[in-house]
């Protein structure tokens, strides 16, 4: 089965100051419908991996593929696009806007996009409704617990019916039993809509539950040790 | 432009209610202070521009002098030749004979063109009793010269429209220099003889140079006075607009055999005032638009680096660039526009406020401070202040959608 990501020796060169290689040859490819933990100490370059993948920045060198299709090299405006109509993303902190409410804040990656259907809004609804923050609907993220803003982020990330959910650890903030729900979460809905996911974390709890583990140290993949 | 940019525009101008009415009020105060002072400073110069030119033609058309002829002259004794000139300056008044058909080809020359009056003028002596006083002799056919000086409406006493011949409408201040009232008989001497005339009417027309010394005249009485057969002295020209005057008096001059005389060329003084007057205001004004443009910047600035991730966020949802810069302009553009409805508003209640100061209880029709209002002026201030709120929004909105999202969403 085609991939739905796949890097082909990817190099990341960091030339402000001191010259450093945050990522060496990296070769990676993601099945759809695959769970993927991305583990590895702190500066090993999971987060230039995350960020290159989610076209957020670019590779010195190499190949990234998304769907199919050769993104290295593309516009600023062409991977803006691309962002919204592939990719999910959810952040350690939520990220929800401050001013909007839950629903309008969940519907907001629609409304980039143009108009937002009713098809599209029962769909959103039903997955608000899944993780048990319909009630919630008209409130605003401060009024809302750590937990339950980082359901609401990780249902705005699936809003657009992405390909590829990118997850920069989601429950880094939370405390274990917030974090465990959250993670459960993304799993399940990772299986009931078959989205692929990539999930950056600190966690071995939860990386150990992933599809399977991507290890970096020194902005190398280290060989594969799990796979449940 | 989307409708999530304009949601996401009203939404955070609303949830920073304080920054966003700090914003709006810079602009609305310079709107404010653009409408009323263009109010106070237009109407003084129409109140100048009136008291100058309310009581003359804009435009003047007499006959043209005849050119200075050059002579050349042959010395018999010599074999030298004499180079000079020979003045033509005639002593008699000169005329206009035909000037129907110039009436007729003037009030279709131009639009600007308004009425044409064909006037008599000349010197006089009154005499009442035993006082004698020097006057001017205005003779014009009344319906036309009223729609061009509005003397009827002016009237103390009597009329003016419908005047026949041997009656005269004299200035208050002549009649009431002379004790002569409504119905009285006087004596006018002109150069060509003697007439006894019965005043029907006495105008106030707050320009002292008819006030003073004229007596108004049906046109055939003044020819018949002055000597003029069927001829008339000038052709005064009224204009819709007295700033056409140069234009029109250069337009008619080449074509006609008249001399004309723009009440432009006449004041220039006057007018080098008014420009001086309003390149002043325009500066000020200049720099008031100018403070409410940098206003608009600094206020939107903080709000681009309060929200800082947020930018970051949005871009990595997949907001465009364009689109985050809409976002920011329209934020500016709407700061403007409110700031602007509220300046407009508060400036026109200023003017009003200032108009509504009257001279005093004896001339309540004299205001202290005579404004023009008009709607250009406040839709063009609210234009210019929507103009200038986008323009000056620009520069934090491109600051925003510069923003690189990797540098502010893992700056925490």
């Amino acid at each position: 089965m085609e991939s739905v990501l796949q890097l082909d020796r990817v190099c990341k060169l960091y030339t402000e100051g001191v010259p450093v290689w945050a990522l060496r040859d990296v070769d990676l490819a993601v099945r759809p419908g695959e769970f993927v933990a991305v583990v590895g100490p702190s500066g090993s370059g999971k987060t230039t991996l995350l960020n290159i993948i989610g076209l957020l920045d670019r590779p010195t060198s190499g190949r990234v593929l998304l769907a199919g299709r050769d993104v290295s090299n593309l516009s600023e405006n062409a991977r803006s696009l691309l962002r919204r109509d592939l990719l999910g993303f959810v952040f350690q902190n939520y990220y929800l806007l401050p001013e909007l409410t839950v629903v309008e804040n969940v519907l907001l990656p629609l409304r980039l996009r143009g108009s937002v259907s009713a098809r599209d809004r029962t769909r959103v609804e039903g997955l608000l409704d899944r993780v048990g923050l319909a009630a919630y609907a008209r409130v605003f993220p401060s009024q809302l617990s750590g937990g339950q803003q980082q359901r609401v982020a990780l249902i705005r990330a699936l809003a657009n019916d992405p390909t590829l959910v990118l997850a920069d650890e989601p429950t880094g903030n939370l405390d274990s039993q917030s974090g465990r729900a959250v993670f459960d979460l993304m799993r399940e809905l990772n299986r009931a809509t078959a989205k692929s996911f990539i999930m950056v974390t600190h966690d071995e709890r939860f990386a150990t539950q992933a599809d399977r583990v991507v290890r970096i140290e020194d902005g190398r993949i280290q060989p594969e040790a799990v796979t449940p | 432009m989307g409708r999530v940019t304009w949601m996401l525009a009203l939404r955070q101008l609303r949830s920073a209610p304080r920054q966003s009415a700090l914003a709006a009020s810079v602009v609305a105060v310079s709107v404010a202070l653009v409408v009323f002072l263009n109010a106070l400073i237009g109407g003084l110069q129409r109140r100048l521009l009136e008291t100058t030119t309310g009581g003359i033609p804009h435009v003047v058309l007499e006959p043209a002098p005849r050119e200075p002829l050059p002579v050349w002259v042959l010395r018999p004794s010599s074999d030298s030749v004499y180079v000079g000139t020979r003045s033509t300056r005639e002593l008699r008044t000169r005329s206009i004979e035909n000037w129907r058909g110039w009436v007729s080809w003037l009030e279709a020359l131009d639009r600007d063109i308004a009425v044409v009056i064909p006037t008599v003028e000349g010197p006089g002596v009154l005499t009442r009793e035993s006082r004698t006083e020097p006057i001017r002799i205005v003779g014009a056919d009344p319906e036309r010269f009223d729609r061009a000086f509005g003397l009827q409406q002016r009237l103390v006493a009597g009329r003016y429209v419908g005047l026949g011949g041997g009656e005269a409408v004299l200035g208050h201040r002549l009649a009431d220099r002379l004790g002569l009232r409504l119905r009285d008989r006087f004596r006018v001497t002109s150069p060509v003889g003697t007439s006894t005339l019965l005043v029907a009417g006495i105008v106030r027309t707050g320009f002292s140079r008819l006030d003073d010394g004229v007596a108004f005249v049906t046109l055939r009485q003044a020819q018949s006075m002055l000597g003029l057969g069927t001829a008339v002295t000038t052709l005064s020209v009224r204009l819709r607009r007295p700033f056409a005057a140069d234009r029109v008096a250069d337009r008619i001059a080449p074509v006609a055999p008249f001399e004309a005389r723009s009440w432009m060329r006449e004041n220039r003084q006057l007018l080098a005032g008014l420009q001086a007057q309003s390149q002043s205001s325009f500066l000020i004004q200049f720099f008031v638009t100018l403070a409410a443009g940098f206003g608009i910047v600094s206020i939107l600035i903080t709000n681009v680096l309060a929200r800082l991730r947020e930018i970051g966020i949005l871009r990595a949802m997949g907001a465009t660039r364009s689109q985050i810069l809409e976002v920011f302009a329209l934020q500016g553009t709407l700061l403007a526009l409110t700031g602007g409805l509220v300046g407009a508003g508060l400036g026109v209640s200023l003017a009003l406020l200032f108009y509504q100061a009257r001279a005093s209880a004896a001339q309540p029709d004299l205001e202290v401070f005579p404004v023009d209002l008009n709607a250009g002026l406040v839709l063009g201030s609210v234009a210019l202040s929507v103009v200038v709120g986008t323009l000056a929004s620009l520069i934090p909105a491109r600051q925003a959608a510069a923003v690189d999202p990797i540098r502010v969403i893992r700056s925490t």
